[in-house]
């Protein structure tokens, strides 16, 4: 579906791609997730023809994204909201539709049905601008998939939406990928990857550290788990790969006022590959 | 194809939706035209064609005729001398002369015999619309006349007295059938029924009969000056409608760029070139609706009749065309709207002082005049006062109508060229 080989790319004297390769396969959800400035958005620019490798190759669905016949199968939901705050929702949506070539009674059912989709039906006549936040981020994923794309690129999509609104999204992000649709994920939210990535990449400064599905990564850089125990009001830590057995041999010993099992989380690996240190 | 217009009316819409920029785009051009058009000496003159009435003898009949002339509603008329008539007809001050010359009284009193009373119309053979209408005035005017002349007991004793004594100049065939026409008249309207105009009685009138018979005579306008102060002042007024639109534009397109709609319009199977083009196309239809609207509103409401229409939609197409170039050359100058607006005020104020659109180009000093020709608004300014008020021909027309295409052509390219070049 995607394959990016030894991407370079330079703006000026930063270096924003730097070697990067990637593999995505049909019909899953891959997550790209990285520190501001690791070079996702960049990748996404790669991926919709905008922007043009200094080096490697970027091929997308079997092609060149450059070509505009194959930058129809694709659909992008940008970082920023990517919509006109004067048109009303169905309004915005028509227009993205017509620039994919839609026309006519197939227009009026693929609008019809993203608004349906992202649950906007109701307020369809309604100026974008006077939206929601949650909601114009919904219209903003409606007008990447109006088309009805073979690949959604969501470029960080629950940025500054509240709870209800995103939970909304990952449910549209979930009924997409059992559509058989494919879904390039970036977002720097770890929860996000967890529940929706089957696999994801960490990047950064512009290359792949690791790729994997969300429990392959934490074998592989997560660390152990750690049994947490207090008694006789101390609190020990004991990281073992066998916590039920580690909590019986010390239950042996002597009683335990309580105890819990701290598992690893994407936000360690993510910590671990990527540094502490701040970033922009 | 259809996304440019999609695209086209989608910013369109935009601008219909925004009170501001819609302001600026058509009010305010409209308040600028009409504010200055009163502070230049429009004030508030009317759009009835301004004509001269010279009077060349002294008689009741003529003089009759020349008040009513005076009367119409529908000329701006002041009596002049022949030769002040004709010096303002050539200055394309007034758009013609109406003169009642020797014999005009003399002939009115002979209706059915020897030629119709003659009258000479003075004025630029390019005015062949306000000859067709000054000509029907004064045929009506002719005409009520005759009916004033038999319908007035004393009157029309006297015209018959006249008549009747002319009766030997008339054909000797047809001598007996107009004494008995004199007559039977005579008799008619003397009953009180008869005393007031019918439409029948108009449409009986005699095949080939004419009350009046009206002759042209050339005058062509040596040098044309602009017909009221409004003439000026909404060819300045224009000036801001295209600035209006260039900087909603320049704004709209600086605005695509930074929330992100240029990039979702990128990823779309269009070239940047077809997007661009259909920012251009919506750009150089407000622009041209904008000319067209204060063209009208010039000529119906304050009197600006353009002198072509044809050479002034060619002037509202080359300007909407520059200014839409240079529209997109200022777009891709800034990368903020504010860096963006800045700079299209900062390459526009001096364009505009230099090139007409705040001092006329007619009152500039010589070397002003030099300086101007370095600015595309001096040649929109020309090119549409051109086709308003200076009377340009085709081959006058080709300059600024060349300059301002080519102006359009260039600074549309290269902001093209610089908008795509730009980093997504």
């Amino acid at each position: 579906m995607i394959r990016i080989d030894s991407v370079r790319k330079q703006f000026g004297s930063t270096v924003a791609l730097d070697g990067l390769s990637l593999d995505v396969r049909p019909g899953e959800i891959f997550g790209l997730l990285g520190p501001n400035g690791a070079g996702k958005s960049t990748t996404m620019a790669l991926l919709t023809g905008l922007q043009t490798p200094d080096a490697g190759t970027v091929s997308v669905l079997g092609g060149d994204p450059r070509n505009p016949a194959l930058r129809a199968r694709i659909g992008l939901t940008p970082q920023s909201l990517a919509l006109y705050e004067q048109l009303s929702g169905r309004e915005n949506l028509d227009f993205f539709a017509r620039m994919f070539g839609l026309r006519g009674e197939r227009l009026k059912q693929r609008v019809d049905a993203a608004l349906d989709f992202v649950q906007l039906a109701d307020r369809q006549h309604d100026r974008a601008g006077g939206y929601s936040g949650g909601m114009q981020r919904r219209l903003n994923l409606a007008a990447a998939i109006v088309h009805e794309p073979e690949l959604i690129l969501l470029d960080e999509p629950t940025a500054g939406v509240d709870p209800q609104s995103r939970n909304a999204l990952f449910d549209n992000v979930l009924a997409l990928k059992s559509a058989g649709r494919t879904i390039v994920y970036t977002t720097h939210y770890m929860e996000e990857v967890e529940r929706l990535c089957d696999r994801v990449a960490i990047v950064d400064r512009g290359r792949v550290l690791a790729v994997d599905s969300v429990p392959g990564l934490l074998r592989t850089y997560g660390g152990v788990p750690v049994l947490v125990i207090e008694r006789g009001g101390r609190i020990e830590r004991i990281e073992t790969n066998d916590p039920l057995r580690a909590l019986n041999e010390i239950a042996a010993v002597g009683p335990i006022d309580t105890f819990h099992v701290e598992r690893p989380r994407l936000e360690q690996v993510f910590l671990h590959l990527t540094g502490r240190s701040l970033r922009d | 194809m259809h996304a440019w217009f999609a695209l086209a009316a989608k910013d369109i819409r935009l601008l219909l939706r925004n009170r501001g920029a819609l302001f600026f785009t058509v009010g305010w051009p409209m308040l600028v035209a009409i504010f200055f058009g009163l502070i230049f000496g429009g004030g508030g003159g009317s759009s009835r064609p301004k004509v001269a009435l010279v009077v060349q003898e002294q008689h009741a009949a003529t003089e009759r005729f020349a008040q009513s002339v005076l009367k119409l509603d529908t000329l701006e008329v002041e009596r002049l001398d022949a030769a002040k008539a004709e010096e303002q007809v050539r200055q394309g001050k007034r758009s013609a002369a109406i003169v009642l010359p020797e014999g005009f009284g003399e002939r009115s009193a002979r209706t059915f015999s020897g030629d119709p009373p003659q009258i000479e119309l003075w004025l630029d053979p390019s005015r062949k619309a306000e000859r067709a209408m000054i000509e029907g005035m004064l045929m009506k005017l002719g005409g009520e006349a005759m009916f004033s002349a038999i319908s007035d007991p004393s009157a029309r004793q006297q015209w018959l007295a006249t008549s009747r004594g002319d009766l030997d100049r008339v054909d000797p065939a047809s001598r007996q059938q107009f004494s008995d026409f004199y007559d039977a008249l005579d008799a008619m309207m003397a009953t009180p029924q008869a005393s007031a105009p019918t439409t029948q009685g108009d449409a009986g009138a005699g095949a080939g009969f004419t009350p009046l018979a009206v002759t042209a005579r050339e005058i062509t306008v040596a040098k044309r000056g602009p017909s009221n102060g409004f003439a000026i002042s909404f060819t300045q007024g224009m000036f801001w409608a295209l600035m209006g639109a260039l900087m909603s534009f320049v704004t709209s397109l600086v605005l695509e760029r930074m929330q992100g709609t240029w990039n979702r319009l990128r990823s779309a199977p269009l070239t940047a070139g077809s997007i661009l083009l259909g920012k251009a196309l919506a750009c150089f239809a407000v622009m041209l609706t904008s000319l067209l609207l204060m063209s009208a509103v010039g000529a119906l409401v304050f009197g600006v009749v353009p002198h072509s229409l044809p050479k002034l939609l060619l002037a509202f197409i080359a300007a909407a065309i520059a200014f839409t170039g240079l529209m997109m050359l200022l777009a891709s100058i800034g990368r903020s709207v504010q860096s963006a607006s800045g700079a299209a005020w900062a390459v526009m104020m001096p364009l505009a002082m230099v090139g007409g659109a705040m001092i006329p180009l007619f009152v500039m000093p010589p070397w002003m005049l030099q300086l101007s020709n370095l600015s595309p608004v001096k040649w929109a300014v020309l090119g549409i006062e051109g086709a308003i008020w200076r009377g340009f021909s085709f081959a006058e027309m080709a300059t600024p109508v060349a300059i301002l295409l080519a102006t359009g052509v260039l600074c549309g390219g290269l902001g093209a060229w610089r908008i795509t070049r730009q980093p997504a």
